[in-house]
């Protein structure tokens, strides 16, 4: 029999298999603690910030990455097009709320065959769709479709774009998978050189509909009221891939597939229908980040590649096979870019590459993610 | 009921498991042999056919420094399997080595003085314009040409070991090893445009000073094609050797079936911790020979866009084989040059129709492509066959 050594000794005999993670609790432990010594010196005004700037940007990190969850981390296709198709729900947003955008388009295809096309849309730039009830004593209601309308719009536009991706290309591919990497990448450039030709290389800023401009004030910090709206749509979001995956019958055949491709098949399940569907929807979830994105941030044709890696971070960093885990690696970044450049005074550049370099070693120590999925398969 | 049945045949194949790649062994016939010694004479020859003409001797030779990259980017992809999104990392350490050394000694050649570290050391431009008093004693002693050009070597080879040997003992592979290569990179490209005092941030270093060894200023782009082609064709005799040895076939082994190379005794995590090393180490004198021939060094090299089109070319040129990165790496990169003289806007569209291409009809490229028209000539034309 084995004898087991006592006192001191024994402790450091059972610790010492688990070192890797009494490490990183020790780590853990003392990032908490700095993190408390300082932010018990910050104003309330800039703990707000703080956690208002993290849960708006881990809500974006969520949407973007909500797409490519269910493209990668279920269906194991590595989609560097993500990036491009949440680029074409910006542009479909901008093409379909502002009237700048038909003779833009129609004066570049004019340019391709040497001719000069111009015309312009009558009404004041802005407004391109709206209800309103008018009285005779004024307006009783007045609503902006801009936004409300460009976000199904644009995640009708960019799930057709996928399912074309899928029915076309992605399928044959589906027994390679870096190569669908390469594939997906050479369609991502050819979206964006399509819409550098149509659209030119910036695009105009996005007319925020009336409501969702300003916001509540909390002291001198302003929380716009457009983060709101943002973590609103990521919620809804959620919820829509939540009912889609557990509440209906084609959200079954999904995950009968996801669990055992030939089984299911073997079953009567249309895998090659359940694939092309799957694909459009989270194309079609790009497409609503990039609508958002267009409101958020200057836009050009060639965003997707900057937060392509990003998204990609978010659902390793949340494990494969598992929308929850997307969800847990938005708010770990989101909350931890926030924090370091607030809390620790660094610099937001620098932060994000600590951030990157960070999620690197997490991957490395732990590849199954932090939501982990039990797989039997072989290696 | 046919579409059924076929759907359950296609279902039946296990979709995650790679397909099992074709196993193409180094040109080991004479046939083959033959071509591959035609091709490297070849390399030689676009220097003399363009010689009137400093333009295109500049890109050629520029080209030649691409395609040992693409060699670098097979050694790893190619024969191991490992596909990496950024190995422009050590393309760009090896890049920025040098342009450092050239920049530094045109500063000081401007200045009159001698090309020697020293505290007074003549300041390069966006070191000045950034308010730097003095040269940081890190970069100074890399205007030694010979000290850079080592550092060009060896930073990216210690680098790629550190990595390899990190990564490969906790056995990352497959796509984690690609999306953690190309965060890597990305956190680097952040660093270098953030620190526009040490690296020249978005422009990087400009108008450097042609490159000087042993006394012999290679003033024209003409003898610097030679050079750079010399070294492409040393390095691809040694990879030639080294693919046709036991190494090699064990390589090979560890892309189609690394479970049973280990299962045989092999320890697999230190032979893809070689490759990887070498393959860093080849990247890095890639990027400074570049450097040497584009005059400038950027942070291009270190976008992840960058990495990609390099593995493009290997594709194109046909992967797990050695002539095919460099072929693909001269098409490509002439190609983009001839198409972008007479049609300014479409090369970026024609590169994305042909990543799809090629992946889809063409996954051993050019020299697959080639081999096998070959193959089937040889069995369907009258050849007098030996009796078996």
């Amino acid at each position: 029999m084995h004898q087991q050594p006592s006192g001191l000794a024994g402790v450091f005999a059972a610790a010492w298999p688990r070192k890797g993670q009494i490490l990183l609790a020790c780590a853990g432990c003392w990032l908490l603690y700095s993190i408390v010594v300082r932010v018990k010196d910050m104003s309330v005004e800039n703990l707000g910030g703080m956690f208002s700037n993290s849960i708006s940007l881990s809500s974006i990190l969520i949407l973007t990455a909500l797409g490519l969850a269910i493209t990668f981390g279920v269906m194991r296709v590595i989609n560097m097009a993500h990036g491009d198709l949440m680029m074409l729900g910006a542009y479909t947003a901008f093409f379909f709320t502002n009237k700048r955008a038909l003779p833009i388009v129609v004066r570049n295809v004019g340019n391709w065959f040497g001719e000069r096309w111009e015309f312009e849309l009558a009404g004041s730039p802005i407004d391109y769709i709206c209800i309103s009830i008018q009285s005779a004593t004024g307006t009783l209601w007045h609503v902006d479709l801009n936004l409300y309308l460009a976000i199904p719009l644009s995640f009708l536009v960019v799930a057709a774009v996928g399912y074309l991706m899928e029915v076309l290309l992605i399928r044959h591919l589906y027994s390679r998978p870096l190569d669908t990497l390469l594939a997906t990448w050479g369609v991502g450039m050819i979206m964006q050189q399509s819409v550098y030709h149509l659209f030119g290389p910036n695009l105009q800023p996005m007319h925020m509909p009336e409501g969702l401009q300003g916001g509540p004030t909390i002291g001198e910090l302003t929380i716009p009221t457009f983060r709101f709206f943002i973590v609103g749509v990521t919620l809804v979001c959620l919820l829509l891939v939540y009912l889609w995956f557990y509440r209906t019958t084609f959200g079954l055949k999904v995950r009968a597939v996801v669990q055992n491709r030939a089984m299911a098949s073997a079953l009567g399940i249309s895998t090659r229908r359940v694939d092309a569907v799957s694909f459009a929807f989270a194309s079609g979830l790009a497409g609503v980040a990039g609508c958002i994105f267009a409101h958020l941030y200057n836009v050009n044709y060639a965003m997707g590649s900057e937060y392509v890696v990003d998204a990609f971070m978010v659902v390793i960093l949340g494990g494969l096979g598992q929308i929850p885990g997307a969800i847990a690696g938005g708010l770990l970044i989101g909350t931890s870019n926030n924090v370091i450049t607030r809390v620790f005074g660094i610099d937001e550049v620098i932060a994000k590459v600590l951030v990157l370099l960070m999620i690197v070693a997490f991957i490395m120590v732990r590849p199954s993610g932090l939501v982990k999925t039990s797989e039997r398969t072989y290696d | 009921m046919s579409e059924l049945t076929t759907e359950i045949q296609e279902g039946l194949t296990p979709p995650l498991v790679a397909a099992p790649a074709v196993p193409t062994a180094p040109a080991r016939t004479l046939g083959g042999r033959v071509a591959t010694c035609l091709f490297l004479v070849c390399l030689f020859v676009p220097p003399f056919y363009y010689d009137d003409d400093p333009y295109r001797s500049e890109q050629f030779a520029k080209i030649a420094a691409l395609a040992l990259f693409a060699l670098s980017i097979d050694l790893i992809w190619g024969y191991t399997g490992l596909l990496t999104l950024g190995h422009g990392l050590y393309f760009g350490l090896g890049a920025y080595a040098v342009a450092y050394s050239l920049k530094l000694q045109r500063a000081a050649l401007a200045e009159g003085r001698e090309l020697i570290a020293a505290p007074d050391m003549a300041l390069p431009d966006f070191m000045a314009f950034s308010r730097l008093t003095q040269v940081p004693a890190w970069i100074a002693p890399l205007i030694n040409i010979y000290l850079a050009l080592a550092v060009a070597i060896l930073v990216p080879l210690i680098v790629a070991a550190i990595f390899g040997f990190v990564t490969f003992r906790l056995r990352i592979k497959g796509v984690y090893f690609s999306l953690i290569t190309q965060a890597l990179i990305l956190a680097l490209y952040l660093l270098v445009i953030r620190n526009l005092p040490y690296t020249g941030g978005d422009v990087g270093m400009v108008s450097l000073r042609r490159l000087e060894l042993f006394g012999f200023e290679f003033k024209q782009d003409y003898d610097l094609y030679f050079f750079i082609a010399g070294i492409l064709v040393v390095c691809f005799l040694g990879c030639a050797l080294l693919m046709n040895s036991k190494v090699g076939r064990l390589l090979t082994a560890i892309r189609d079936n690394e479970n049973r190379v280990m299962a045989l005794g092999y320890n697999a995590a230190l032979y893809k911790t070689f490759i990887f090393t070498l393959s860093g180490a080849i990247a890095g004198l890639a990027g400074a020979l570049y450097v040497c021939a584009n005059h400038s060094a950027g942070p291009k090299f270190l976008q992840i866009d960058f990495s990609i089109i390099a593995v493009i070319w290997v594709a194109v040129g046909g992967r797990g084989t050695l002539v095919g990165p460099i072929l693909g790496a001269y098409l490509v990169e002439f190609g983009k040059i001839l198409i972008s003289e007479e049609w300014p806007f479409v090369w970026t569209m024609i590169l994305g129709v042909l990543f799809v291409a090629v992946v889809l009809f063409l996954p051993d490229g050019i020299v697959g492509l080639v081999r096998k028209i070959f193959q089937v000539a040889v069995r369907r034309l009258p050849w007098p066959r030996p009796v078996a």
